[in-house]
């Protein structure tokens, strides 16, 4: 009869393993474990505390939208903490249960929004130090994917440490601008993760290059029925700049992430980022995407790619999609990714690389 | 004047099928099979909506594949060279400018006044006792300044508590009021402080702008280098650490021609105790091809304290000198074959996979 019930016990506990296994290899993304870090969480900030039940719970509730459905971790964090406080050390306690449990040991890919940017450049450059200390080896991160990146700072977060408690009519027009961004009137002791978010202090930090590839997902639409654009510089998705999104080195009013082409595909001659941080790879621009649709549910925007290729000596074939609209001088010519209009930016990005 | 007629008339005509586009002309496409014969219209044809999740993913566009293959290509270039020396252009202020201070600009007609308030610190972290100096300009015309009761300076901390109001020196001119101070930290400031110019105007409205910067005292001094040396194919740089508080550090420097043109950028790591030695490695795919016998610089060095678990803050150290000479290097001892790392070469394996379907391992 004992034997019977161990091997009962054992088959059960191979199903179960077998299982999660099936489970994780639906979630995974080109064979690859994937890891999610979610952006700002206004709502977060309004509040008086945040519970790790809430940070967890507004974790998975953040990619609801679409990613959820392949993800095999998540690391969330709390908006009310600073990077280095709370946040580093639930980075902190993810990278250690990756390290010894192996999660990455066939490679991870991190799936970012917004200051999810940010939250893992700082998780990247701490990492190796980390797992040496614990006498482990560092995590084999091969590619983070970056949508609408907020590593380089969003001015919206320099506007609201400015208004915070402000009650001056002159202020007014800012206050509208960030009460839209965050929901709320924002006050001094509500701006948490907000500190770290303003262009000066983000491209402070944890700025060393590393060997980790960032492709970046960007939008130029409009959210907030446009209250917040006008305090950003150049071209933004709502909240953020293209100078952050596109992982440009420098706080720069630019209309596209490359100089030879538009938010739209037209070939054109268009502001762009002088230069771009290490192994930072735009891929994709969306004209009309807005912040939260690059992970969500946004689609009709017919989206440009990027050519990363532009360094001499590699020699590799391109397929493009060419098309003119117009006649002689009034004649343009767009580089589009075709039947990226019929699905939303996230969905074209997981089936492109699945 | 009869030649301006038909030319009117192309003009017109051209204008009007830009504008209209009435048809979208496919110039090249690759490869032709994978895309349907309804091209959309390239701009703003397509309504914005919220598509539902559950449908059958669409058929893959090549374009997008090729554009993951352009971006493994890219990174190859890139992996050539270690992330602890890689090459550096004058375009790359972020690593040349490592302590850049907060350009800060606002744009004062968003909230009714003609004009702009920029605020320019000289770096963003500084060392206990070192001299903080900033540029502060209000520029306009008179209906901004005939609104203007006055321009203030303050150090504030996080909580908005006002620590000093610097003494500033003032120019004026008729487009513009520029504001100029310098001052030092106080032992009993905390790390991180703003620099806060208030607008006040007539009627006693006001309207802030910061600009963040930090100060710290230093964990560690760079004295100098040691004398360099070759090891394989790289130019090992020994640099000496001071006064030391014993832990984890990385080191991060830029290298330069003699004219002090950028060449690479370097990074090491390492645990040193009171005192001890970091090494900076050139790789000899950045020197092979120099010339004759060069002599170069490192500078802007950054010397930072890793904290080993989270709860105390990344600190920092300072050098003594901008810059650090490296005489004599031979570029005929290197040669230019490039990095490889397991790591690096598996991260482009798999940004290879991404442009070429059914090859995920």
């Amino acid at each position: 009869m004992l034997t019977i019930k161990i091997k009962m016990a054992i088959t059960a506990v191979f199903l179960t393993a077998a299982a999660l296994l099936s489970a994780q290899t639906q979630a995974q993304m080109a064979g690859k474990n994937v890891i999610l870090v979610h952006g700002l969480q206004p709502a977060q900030l309004m509040r008086d505390n945040v519970t790790p039940q809430e940070v967890t719970s507004d974790g998975a509730n953040y990619w609801s939208a679409f990613w959820s459905q392949y993800a095999d971790d998540r690391l969330d964090w709390s908006s009310k903490s600073r990077l280095s406080a709370d946040t580093a050390q639930r980075a902190y306690d993810k990278v250690m249960q990756w390290a010894r449990t192996g999660f990455c040991n066939n490679g991870c890919v991190l799936v970012t929004h917004s200051t999810g940017d940010l939250v893992t450049r700082y998780m990247l450059d701490q990492q190796d130090v980390w797992t040496e200390a614990a006498g482990l080896q560092p995590l084999n991160i091969l590619a983070v994917f970056d949508f609408a990146g907020a590593g380089g700072g969003s001015e919206l977060a320099e506007l609201a440490l400015d208004v915070a408690g402000s009650d001056s009519w002159l202020t007014a027009p800012i206050r509208a601008a960030v009460n839209a961004w965050l929901g709320f009137t924002v006050t001094p002791e509500k701006l948490g993760v907000l500190r770290d978010l303003r262009p000066a202090v983000a491209r402070q930090t944890a700025m060393a290059p590393n060997s980790v590839p960032r492709l970046r997902f960007v939008g130029g639409g409009s959210e907030y029925l446009g209250a917040t654009g006008g305090f950003l510089p150049g071209t933004d998705d709502g909240v953020v700049s293209l100078h952050s999104s596109c992982g440009g080195n420098a706080v720069k009013a630019v209309d596209s992430c490359v100089a030879y082409r538009a938010l739209d595909g037209k070939q054109t001659s268009v502001s762009a980022p002088d230069s771009l941080w290490y192994n930072h790879y735009p891929v994709l621009m969306g004209s009309k995407t807005h912040h939260g649709g690059t992970i969500g549910n946004q689609s009709g925007v017919l989206l440009s790619y990027v050519n990363n290729n532009l360094n001499p000596g590699v020699n590799v074939s391109f397929a493009t999609q060419t098309t003119s609209s117009g006649w002689w001088l009034w004649k343009s010519t767009y580089n589009t990714v075709p039947g990226s209009d019929n699905q939303t930016m996230s969905n074209l990005v997981f089936n492109a690389v699945n | 004047m009869k030649v301006w007629i038909p030319i009117g008339l192309i003009a017109v005509l051209g204008l009007l099928l830009g504008l209209h586009q009435p048809s979208v002309a496919i110039v090249s496409q690759e490869p032709a099979s994978a895309l349907t014969s309804a091209i959309p219209e390239p701009r703003e044809s397509a309504p914005l909506s919220e598509a539902p999740l559950s449908e059958a993913p669409p058929a893959l566009p090549p374009a997008m594949q090729q554009a993951m293959t352009q971006v493994a290509a890219a990174y190859q270039i890139n992996s050539q060279y270690p992330t602890y020396s890689i090459p550096l252009s004058s375009q790359q202020t972020e690593l040349l400018q490592p302590n850049a201070g907060a350009h800060s600009v606002r744009d004062l007609n968003t909230v009714g006044l003609p004009g702009q308030l920029m605020i320019q610190l000289s770096a963003y972290r500084y060392r206990q006792e070192e001299p903080i100096e900033a540029d502060i300009v209000l520029s306009g015309d008179d209906a901004l300044f005939s609104q203007l009761s006055g321009l203030t300076l303050s150090v504030r901390d996080n909580n908005n508590a006002v620590l000093l109001m610097p003494q500033v020196q003032i120019q004026n001119n008729s487009s513009e009021q520029r504001l100029q101070t310098r001052f030092s930290s106080r032992d009993n400031w905390p790390s991180e402080l703003n620099l806060v110019a208030e607008l006040q105007l007539t009627d006693g409205s006001t309207l802030r702008q910061s600009a963040p910067f930090q100060v710290f005292t230093a964990v560690a001094e760079i004295t100098g280098t040691g004398t360099p040396y070759v090891d394989d194919n790289e130019l090992v740089i020994p640099v000496e650490i001071e006064k030391a508080a014993a832990g984890y550090y990385k080191l991060a420097a830029s290298l330069h021609y003699a004219d002090k043109k950028p060449l690479a950028y370097l990074q090491g790591k390492g645990r040193i105790g009171s005192s001890g030695t970091l090494e900076l490695r050139v790789h000899g795919s950045l020197l092979y091809n120099l010339g004759g016998i060069q002599n170069l610089w490192i500078g802007n060095l950054q010397l930072r304290k890793m904290p080993e678990k989270p709860g105390p803050e990344v600190q920092w150290g300072f050098s003594r000198d901008d810059f650090y000479a490296v005489k004599n290097v031979d570029p005929s001892r290197f040669s230019p074959t490039p990095f490889q790392d397991e790591q690096t070469v598996s991260r482009l394996q798999f940004l290879q996979s991404l442009g070429s379907p059914g090859t995920h391992q």
